[in-house]
């Protein structure tokens, strides 16, 4: 019999393992960040989210950060990073 | 830390992992977010709370890095099979194909088709989204001759991947997004008549090899290389039959003004490809209009409604006026430029702001900001500028024209097919 041989159409992903973000010991003094891609229902979801974490952990506050539509990557993150302990984003529709 | 409804569990999984973060905490709430009441989402944060504090304060960061961030980093490069019939199998069961049967892709081939680009195999072309897997020239070239193509095609396939590769194009979006939203292709130039591209009757439909196969291989490479895969990477609610094959030519001879491509910046002589990220073609069926006026308002008609997504997104995408060649007749005999077909364009396709606010996607920041919001009455463009209502030439005898909107958070790019011995 004889055989057939084809090639396979995949490509290759070559992004590396990247490290995840630390973890905060407590949510107690820290600013949550609000990260929204503008999607409808959103930022209520995430707002009454963070108030829901109040109610239980002594947080800073938070600030939100709106990205202009879900297709465009955020800007400014690293800035971001530094105004906030940990970040809170969404995917949906 | 990522809260993800239920339907996109596969995304969000699957892009973690491509992006290197197998082990991304994510928070799993019921969908949908979009048109429920405040109480229903109110009640979905309740759902999320306790996930989001456990991913927030866990033990992530603790875990090792994975080796490797995508499975296919080990795929086999090569498959052997019994019979032609058990490889087309295969590779419809491993989800390969358009769900069509394929021109299988043999070492002779492929070697074929890598020959009629010009260019070494494994020269990297694009980095394809959303499995961020590269598509090398190889790669292309398995996909082409899986869908039919000929190897003289393969510079306008690559110019394409490389135009949709463009940051401004917005591939990643495109491929993942709900809307209904396919790669089209349009061809310009010398090429069209060098390849038999077809330019006049059906000129958005089958029957021609060249449109078929170059539109259908751009489909084998975001399914196969970019993981866009309907209900994985392709996210999208309905699809689209414009996701088989979408690659349209300009009927130049038709053309009563400048060479699309010359509208982009190049020679007349050059032959270049443009990607939008097109819904499929709304028809425009005008057999009375005698003037250019009266052409062109119906056409801004059909261009003016609120279910696009260039309605709500408008200063940050654009759209394609397909003229056939009598409505392009029309309107230029009475005097237009292909600027001033754009400005008529952009100031009768407008839609009220207070029927936009109805809109589920309603946004506001992606508004120009001279209209005014409180006012329902006022008039809100679909594209932010004229420019941005792209204008060609296409299709047979006939009076219908065709509007093509697009995903709305993408620009059309425009890439110069080169030629290589």
């Amino acid at each position: 019999m004889s055989l057939i041989t084809v090639l396979s159409p995949l490509g290759i992903n070559r992004v590396g393992a990247q490290p995840l973000a630390t973890r905060v010991r407590s949510l107690d003094g820290i600013t949550l960040g609000i990260l929204n891609n503008s999607k409808p229902n959103s930022l209520e979801l995430q707002r009454y989210l963070v108030e829901l974490i109040g109610h239980r952990h002594r947080v800073a506050g938070s600030i939100t950060k709106q990205k202009p539509s879900a297709a465009i990557g955020a800007d400014g993150l690293d800035a971001y990073a530094k105004e906030v302990g940990a970040v809170i984003t969404a995917i949906s529709d | 830390m990522t809260i993800c409804t239920e339907a996109f569990i596969g995304l969000a999984r699957e892009e973690s992992k491509n992006l290197g973060m197998p082990d991304l905490p994510l928070a799993i709430i019921k969908h949908p977010l979009g048109g429920e009441s405040r109480a229903v989402i109110h009640q979905r944060a309740e759902d999320a709370l306790a996930q989001v504090v456990r991913g927030l304060t866990g033990d992530a960061a603790t875990r090792p890095v994975a080796a490797a961030s995508s499975a296919d980093t080990t795929v086999n490069d090569r498959f052997t099979f019994a019979s032609e019939d058990e490889a087309l199998e295969t590779f419809h069961a491993r989800r390969l194909t358009d769900g069509l049967p394929v021109v299988l892709p043999t070492a002779e081939r492929v070697q074929a088709m890598i020959a009629g680009s010009g260019r070494r195999a494994n020269e990297v072309i694009a980095v394809v989204p959303p499995r961020w897997a590269e598509a090398t020239v190889e790669n292309i070239a398995i996909n082409a001759v899986m869908a039919g193509c000929r190897p003289q095609y393969m510079p306008v396939l690559i110019a394409a991947l490389q135009a949709a590769a463009d940051p401004a194009f917005g591939l990643y979006s495109v491929q993942a997004t709900t809307h209904p939203s396919a790669v089209l292709m349009l061809v310009s130039g010398p090429i069209v008549d060098e390849l038999g591209l077809n330019f006049r009757h059906g000129a958005f439909g089958p029957g021609f090899r060249a449109n078929a196969s170059i539109g259908r291989a751009m489909r084998l490479v975001l399914i196969n290389v970019g993981g866009g895969i309907p209900g994985e990477g392709d996210q999208a609610t309905h699809g689209s039959p414009a996701k088989f094959s979408y690659c349209v030519a300009e009927n130049e001879a038709a053309t009563p003004w400048e060479p699309f491509r010359v509208t982009r910046g190049f020679a007349k002589s050059d032959s270049t490809v443009t990607v939008f990220s097109g819904e499929g073609p709304h028809n425009v069926n005008d057999h009375v209009c005698t003037s250019a006026e009266t052409t062109l308002t119906v056409v801004a008609d059909t261009m003016t409604t609120i279910g696009h997504n260039n309605a709500g997104s408008v200063i940050r995408g654009d759209v394609l006026i397909a003229f056939g060649p009598e409505h392009a007749h029309t309107v230029a005999s009475g005097g237009l430029s292909r600027g001033d077909v754009q400005k008529f364009l952009y100031e009768r396709a407008r839609n009220k702001v207070g029927l936009l606010k109805l809109r589920a996607m309603y946004k506001a920041e992606n508004w120009p900001d001279w209209v005014d919001q409180e006012d329902d009455e006022a008039l809100c463009p679909i594209v932010g500028k004229p420019e941005d209502i792209h204008i060609v030439v296409t299709g047979g005898p006939g009076k219908h024209s065709a509007f093509v909107p697009t995903f709305g958070t993408s620009k059309s790019v425009t890439r110069k097919i080169e030629i290589r011995a």
